[in-house]
């Protein structure tokens, strides 16, 4: 015989379809885009890793001063490997550049996601990415360096899935950065002064290990570097531009999977709370059918039934939702970053166990737990509604308040547990809030501050040192070396030569002997150094290591970089003494020929980070503060019920003996509103010392150290947030109060 | 003796204001009787009947029904044992809210492998027509009804009936009265009644008057009256 109590069930959630509904849908919501998530990534990921065979991505490149002649490509190939000439000419136009390669056949092949290749040499296809940011069209025309080209298509090349102008650079770019496609008489249309001579290389044993791949790639690199003039030697591991969103992608997975945890586990413990209220409202009845002979077992899979329910059809139905509308949402995300290549869905068993299977399974374990503990009494005491575990409870003294205050105190005693879910439901929601709130305001500080510490308006670095006749400008040399800390990543960090008593980096001072070394604040923080240390860096492809002692840190919060006198920068790397790099100035230095200039960075290009950042993140925000105000309200939501229900008998009570409704909201709702206030404020340091130790983590990781910044007004906001959540609550829970009977006490006393 | 009562001792509190609520009770059912426990507040009746439906521990002495004791069984063995032999139905009906009168009987009947036939059952309380109300939609006396049905579906061996009337006005109380007897007749159940009602000593076949947690008297009635002659 089935079980008659299983009845119940669908009546149970019927007669309290309001909150059931809400819950329901806040888990559908949430699951639904976890799993949307997990899948997009993994079928993401899956196109991803596919391409390196089906585009023959390659395993690196290098750049040289001049086009690859003799016998270099004989003798790389000599070697089982592959070596292909994709030289490209970067062209400039207004604040953007056009990186142009020809069409490619073997190595790093294009995907063409609209229109077709150039046919002819007036015909460019453009990344779908910057086209789409540029809102550039088929059809549309171009000019380059002079030259017009028609737009016939759209594109993402394996080797720049993240447009990153620099294969180690902080930021990729979408916005101001993109590669192009023409064909080789497109290609000869445009200056042969922009060419840069970029080879990529394949090894055509496809079983090679990494760890054979690097050795190998070690061996060319000494090859290449004997036989020709390197200036970039990049293997496929080390490219940002082509691993970079493979990284990114999923690489949110565990804590988007923990994040959903942290909430089934929040639900989970609010079913519990208010499935213990349910138990002792029904005490009676547990102890008359736990004396009729059903087992406590029998009693906790009853109660436990509805949680478990609730948490499946959420989730499965989340899962369908995941698959259909929150997949393709996440997936719109990353092509908004990233030039991916097209993806087909994949089915995903790690989503389904980890959106569906785990938050069960936690549902499960939480409610067993506390549910099983709570029927764990014996049936008479069930009968007598005596549901306290310690005998001989005795009254709290209160000190001699008002009635009303204690009377408060009271009903704050009784909910303890619940109020205890609430505050760490809070903590978490506000946690979220704070996440959200502060992003934008963080990168628009970040911005400010790039701006802010900018040396100069202009910095030009030379290809070869050119005199200028403006007195603005002011030399600098400049290296980039890499760090070599153990245990973490190889990170660049550039190194400055500047001038004594500098126009544009007046603070610092070299010293009389010009040996005072500063480095930028975000070295000290991110490596834990101190002034007195020394940081020793690295050259590039070489084993040449240089030891800089700190002597002050520099507020320049763009980059990780080194400041050292001029002099004492070419005495360290035994360069000429007229020897420099570029000029800092702050009017454009337009008397040095642009076929001289290997790069002009300006004010501009020093927000790309958080440009970038801001137009792939700044939707994702948004819907994550709204996310965490929801929950915020339906944790308070939840667990307020839970206690107007619990003591609707007294609320009944006290109106019978003439309270009124204000009067009775006052007693029980302020409490709560107290709670709510008093957790939000509490949770603020909290949320600090937490946030601050993640962002630590974060940037451990990332190339580069971006300041925490949490705006002061967001402290105000997360508070106000809380407490028009609670004035929303209480009003419903006001209008719950005002629907209780008189008769609800008389009914109940036994 | 079908239900055997040996030396049962029980004590609540402790230290100075340790009580003793049963002293050394001694005494037996026989199958198929129904059987009256007497007496006021305190005396200790509740507590007796609640260690024979396995809900209470007694601290000494042990009960046995048909050479089973309760006081060698652990807690699952005793739900199986209450599941198994008893049925209970209380002053206060506790029915579940959100069952009907016919759920709430099936409630009980899902406890048994061999129940009594739910429908025949509602004829024989009375409450057919109102097998499909809630509980809210009843009186007090059917809602008793239904807390027998309940308890008597599963065909339970002793129906332990605590103040089954104490709730009821005094034809409602006679109608449940009848009722009881009804069951005992037609099923054959032992019956156990607490209540402090003397005059509902006359329907039974066995009489237990407790004061002070000791038996003060104990008698086989032999001039029984039918529940429907029942005055008070």
């Amino acid at each position: 015989m089935k079980n008659p109590l299983m009845k119940r069930l669908p009546r149970e959630l019927k007669s309290d379809f309001g909150k059931y509904a809400v819950i329901f849908l806040f888990m559908i919501i949430t699951v639904g885009f976890i799993s949307g998530f997990v899948v997009a990534t993994h079928s993401l990921a899956y196109a991803f890793d596919n391409s390196f065979d089906s585009q023959n991505v390659e395993d690196g490149h290098f750049i040289l001063e001049d086009k690859m002649t003799g016998d270099l490509p004989d003798k790389i190939e000599s070697t089982d490997t592959a070596v292909y000439d994709i030289n490209y000419k970067d062209i400039d136009k207004g604040d953007k550049t056009y990186r142009v390669y020809k069409n490619r056949e073997d190595v790093n092949k294009q995907y063409i996601f609209k229109g077709e290749l150039a046919k002819t040499a007036d015909e460019i296809t453009l990344d779908r990415l910057f086209a789409a940011n540029n809102s550039i069209e088929i059809g549309d025309s171009i000019t380059l360096a002079g030259e017009t080209f028609k737009v016939t298509g759209t594109v993402a090349l394996p080797d720049y899935t993240s447009l990153f102008e620099k294969s180690t650079g902080l930021m990729f770019n979408a916005q101001t950065f993109t590669v192009a496609l023409v064909t080789e008489e497109g290609f000869d249309r445009l200056p042969d002064s922009h060419t840069t001579y970029c080879y990529a290389w394949t090894f055509n044993d496809e079983s090679l290990s990494e760890n054979d791949k690097f050795d190998k790639s070690n061996d060319l690199k000494e090859e290449i570097a004997k036989n020709a003039l390197m200036t970039e030697f990049v293997t496929e591991p080390n490219n940002q531009a082509i691993h970079f969103a493979g990284d990114d992608i999923g690489g949110d997975e565990s804590m988007m999977i923990t994040f959903l945890y942290i909430i089934i586990v929040i639900m989970a413990f609010i079913f519990a709370v208010t499935t213990s209220n349910t138990i002792e409202k029904e005490s009676k009845v547990i102890g008359t059918l736990r004396a009729s002979g059903y087992t406590k077992g029998e009693l906790t899979f009853h109660y436990i039934v509805i949680p478990v329910f609730v948490t499946l059809f959420g989730a499965l139905i989340g899962n369908i939702l995941g698959y259909t509308v929150f997949k393709d949402f996440v997936a719109d995300v990353y092509y908004g970053s990233y030039s991916l290549p097209p993806y087909e869905t994949l089915w995903s068993s790690f989503a389904f166990v980890n959106t569906t299977i785990v938050p069960c399974a936690i549902m499960l374990v939480v409610n067993f737990f506390i549910i099983s503990n709570k029927l764990s009494l014996s049936p008479l005491k069930f009968l007598r509604s005596d549901l306290k575990k310690k005998k001989n409870r005795k009254a709290v003294k209160l000190p001699n308040f008002k009635f009303i205050s204690r009377f408060r105190i009271r009903i704050f005693m009784q909910n303890f547990p619940t109020y205890i879910v609430m505050f760490v439901g809070v903590f978490f929601a506000n946690f979220l809030l704070l996440f959200g709130l502060m992003m934008n305001p963080w990168l628009e500080n970040y911005k400010a501050e790039a701006v802010e510490h900018a040396f100069s308006e202009y910095q030009y670095i030379l290809k070869m040192p050119v005199e200028t006749k403006f007195e603005e400008a002011e030399k600098f040399t400049m290296t980039s070396l890499e760090t070599t800390f153990e245990n973490t990543d190889v990170n660049e960090i550039s190194v400055y030569g500047i001038e004594d008593n500098s126009l544009y980096l007046s603070t610092l001072n070299f010293g009389d002997d010009g040996d005072r070394i500063y480095v930028s604040e975000g070295i000290l923080k991110k490596y834990k150094l101190n002034e007195g240390d020394t940081i020793t860096l690295k050259k590039k492809f070489t084993d040449d290591t240089y030891d800089f002692k700190i002597y002050s840190s520099f507020d320049y919060p763009t980059s990780m970089a080194v400041f050292m006198n001029i002099d004492s920068y070419r005495d360290k790397f035994d360069l000429n003494d007229d020897y420099f790099t570029g000029y800092l100035s702050n009017v454009e230095l337009d008397d040095i020929d642009d076929d001289f200039i290997l790069t002009t960075v300006t004010i501009a290009d020093s927000t790309v980070l958080a440009d970038q950042l801001t137009a792939s993140m700044s939707g994702i925000f948004g819907i994550w503060t709204v996310f965490a105000v929801v929950l915020s309200t339906l944790i308070i939501y939840l667990l307020s019920k839970i206690i107007i229900e619990k003591n609707a008998n007294s609320v009944s009570l006290v109106k019978i003996l003439g309270f009124k409704n204000s009067e009775i909201s006052g007693l029980y709702l302020v409490v709560t509103g107290i709670v709510v206030v008093f957790s939000a404020l509490i949770c603020l340091p909290i949320c600090d010392i937490v946030f601050k130790s993640i962002f630590t983590i974060m940037m451990s990781s990332f190339n580069a150290w971006i300041d925490l910044y949490i705006a002061p007004k967001i402290w105000i906001e997360i508070p106000v947030y809380a407490i028009i959540s609670y004035f929303i609550v209480a009003l419903l829970q006001f209008m719950k109060i005002k629907k209780i009977p008189m008769d609800e006490a008389l009914k109940n006393a036994e | 003796m079908y239900l055997e009562i040996n030396n049962l001792h029980k004590f609540y509190g402790e230290g100075d204001n340790r009580n003793e609520v049963l002293k050394g009770i001694n005494c037996g059912v026989e199958k198929g009787q129904i059987c009256v426990l007497l007496g006021p507040s305190g005396s200790g009746k509740s507590t007796m009947l609640n260690i024979i439906g396995g809900i209470d521990n007694a601290d000494e002495g042990y009960i046995s029904i048909n050479g089973e004791k309760t006081v060698d069984m652990n807690e699952k063995k005793l739900s199986l044992y209450r599941r198994k032999h008893l049925g209970y139905v209380f002053q206060f009906y506790n029915l579940i809210p959100n069952l009907t009168v016919k759920e709430n009987i099936e409630v009980g009947a899902y406890l048994s492998d061999n129940p009594l036939d739910i429908d025949e059952l509602l004829k024989t309380i009375g409450l057919w027509e109102h097998k499909d109300k809630l509980p809210n939609q009843l009186s007090g006396g059917q809602q008793q009804r239904t807390a027998i049905g309940r308890a008597i579906v599963k065909n339970p061996d002793i129906l332990l009936c605590d103040e089954p009337t104490g709730a009821l006005d005094y034809n409602t109380s006679k109608d449940i009265l009848k009722l009881i007897e009804t069951v005992n007749q037609k099923f054959g159940n032992t019956v156990i009644i607490v209540t402090h009602n003397d005059a509902i000593k006359l329907m039974a076949d066995k009489v237990i008057k407790l004061r002070d947690g000791a038996i003060r008297k104990e008698y086989i009635n032999e001039t029984k009256v039918p529940a429907a002659e029942l005055d008070w």
